[in-house]
């Protein structure tokens, strides 16, 4: 067990590393974030709407955790293939999706500094100040959320590498997520035929959850059965991510397609 | 006989450029990115409008966005062309060949030009067709050719960043900020009127703030006269663009070839 957190730990820190001196990622983490807080705190600024601060940091933060983990964690294995040690990483004697998991969670710590970054920027520029009426649930459904974003993040990296065109895939993902997700606006915004869709994003219910929490939990029971759907969320794609990371291992050993760019 | 040549070359040159350089030879990837993304993207900030501003009428947001569509070709495709052409190692021989250097450096940005027009016009379709936006009314020649004038300025724009492919490796950065800095400086979403005065001047030195101005006003029937003054204005950037753009070509061509660093990616 403890191999495997120290594998896990190593695949990270290496991942944070090399994301961190990619321009791109540095865009997502840095850059991103400031400008969708501007866009939406000015577009928030006379809506009228009570407490819209968490709505500009804790959606921001989000949208940019969402693009740094599509911009990055969909493209960690063409990136390995692209540079030529997939092979290698593959074939050392830990399960590929050990390596992987440490890549996501090492996208993810790095994408969490843009909700820092937003949080700070809208603090200091704007003077808005997020208020949380209950830290520790708050912190409590930041890291069941981070789990969750960690899972999704799981099960895209297999199924982009399915696809030869997963760049172009990644950088079609970020809209309909923000806008399946209520991520700056309730999900009641949208047509309920399209809301069943919303409801199995993961997404959803960690922005619910970060919301509630900072505003203030009037339904508790209500809260509970939140957190519950997104725990079970969370192991559904686990194990789908598991058993697509095992197809994947199994098929390109049999079609030799490894490497094929 | 000399002039056909040239223009025919010219136009040549842009196809192939277009073609090659933006990768469009599957029409899948093209559908994706230049059509089904651009609808999410007016369908996102066109909700979000609703949301905060609790308006029905989402006209001026479509009418935005859907200029704003234009970051795709002008700053991502025009951007990108001599990085790409690293990458694919003709970088060289396009700077060493003897030809038109302008005429080089704006042939890579006119199919974009026309390409970008399609994509205005899928988001205004797109948002005529999901939020009931209505072009009774509009002096259609005028819109088309306000289109045409917004996507020549921010070609401009694109050509500045991209003669910066010379010097600089990586230029997803750049890129990305200039994209999202249109996104939240042209007045596409909010009033650039909320912003400090000092911010303003900078939001009028960017290409596209007219043309959405100008696009609104024609939407609701506004003063031609203002139309035309923008859209003259709108051009003068473009061409300034045009201009610094090729200028900094030449000092980047330059220094890559001082420092011996235009193949080093």
């Amino acid at each position: 067990m403890i191999s495997v957190l120290k594998i896990i730990w190593g695949s990270c820190m290496i991942q944070m590393k090399q994301s961190f001196a990619r321009a791109t990622f540095k865009f997502c983490v840095l850059v991103q974030p400031i400008i969708y807080a501007v866009i939406t705190y000015m577009m928030f600024r006379n809506s009228g709407i009570e407490n819209f601060t968490s709505y500009v940091v804790l959606g921001t933060g989000i949208m940019s955790l969402w693009s740094s983990i599509c911009f990055s964690s969909a493209g960690d294995i063409e990136r390995e293939r692209y540079m030529g040690t997939l092979q290698i990483v593959t074939s050392v004697p830990v399960q590929f999706k050990i390596i992987m998991l440490g890549k996501v969670l090492g996208n993810t710590i790095l994408g969490l500094m843009s909700m820092v970054i937003t949080f700070v920027f809208v603090s200091v520029v704007f003077g808005e100040v997020l208020t949380i009426a209950n830290p520790l649930v708050f912190m409590a459904s930041l890291i069941i959320s981070l789990f969750s974003f960690m899972a999704i993040s799981m099960l895209l990296a297999p199924s982009f590498t399915l696809s030869r065109n997963s760049r172009a895939l990644m950088n079609c993902l970020e809209y309909p997520i923000f806008i399946l997700c209520g991520v700056l606006f309730p999900i009641e915004v949208l047509p309920v035929w399209i809301r069943p869709l919303s409801y199995i994003l993961s997404p959803t219910w960690a922005i619910k959850l970060l919301r509630d929490s900072s505003l203030g939990i009037h339904d508790f029971s209500n809260f509970a059965t939140n957190i519950a759907i997104i725990i079970l969320i969370t192991v559904i794609y686990s194990i789908v991510a598991s058993k697509l990371f095992d197809r994947i291992d199994k098929e390109t050993r049999i079609k030799a397609t490894l490497e094929v760019q | 006989m000399l002039v056909l040549d040239i223009i025919g070359r010219f136009f040549r040159q842009s196809i192939l450029s277009f073609k090659s350089l933006f990768g469009w030879l599957d029409p899948k990837i093209y559908v994706l990115v230049k059509v089904i993304n651009p609808i999410f993207v007016i369908m996102f900030f066109s909700l979000l409008a609703k949301y905060t501003y609790g308006v029905d009428d989402v006209t001026p947001w479509v009418i935005g966005n859907s200029f704003l569509l234009c970051t795709y070709n002008a700053i991502f495709g025009v951007g990108n062309v001599l990085a790409i052409e690293r990458v694919f190692g003709t970088l060289k021989i396009v700077i060493a060949s003897p030809s038109n250097k302008f005429l080089v450096f704006v042939g890579r940005a006119f199919m974009h030009i026309i390409d970008a027009v399609i994509t205005v016009l899928i988001g205004l379709i797109a948002g005529a067709l999901i939020f009931g936006v209505s072009f009774k009314g509009v002096n259609f020649p005028l819109f088309a050719l306000n289109i045409f004038v917004a996507m020549f300025a921010a070609s401009g724009l694109g050509l500045m960043i991209g003669s910066f492919g010379l010097w600089i490796r990586d230029m997803n950065l750049l890129m990305n900020t200039a994209a999202m800095g249109l996104l939240a400086l042209t007045g596409a979403n909010f009033p650039i009127e909320m912003f400090p005065n000092i911010i303003q001047k900078v939001c009028y030195g960017l290409p596209v703030t007219r043309s959405i101005k100008a696009a609104a006003l024609l939407m609701d029937g506004g003063s031609r006269d203002m139309v035309y003054r923008l859209m003259s204005q709108e051009i003068v950037v473009g061409i300034i663009y045009t201009t610094l753009g090729y200028v900094l070509l030449k000092i980047m061509e330059r220094v890559a070839k001082n420092t011996a660093s235009l193949d080093i990616y």
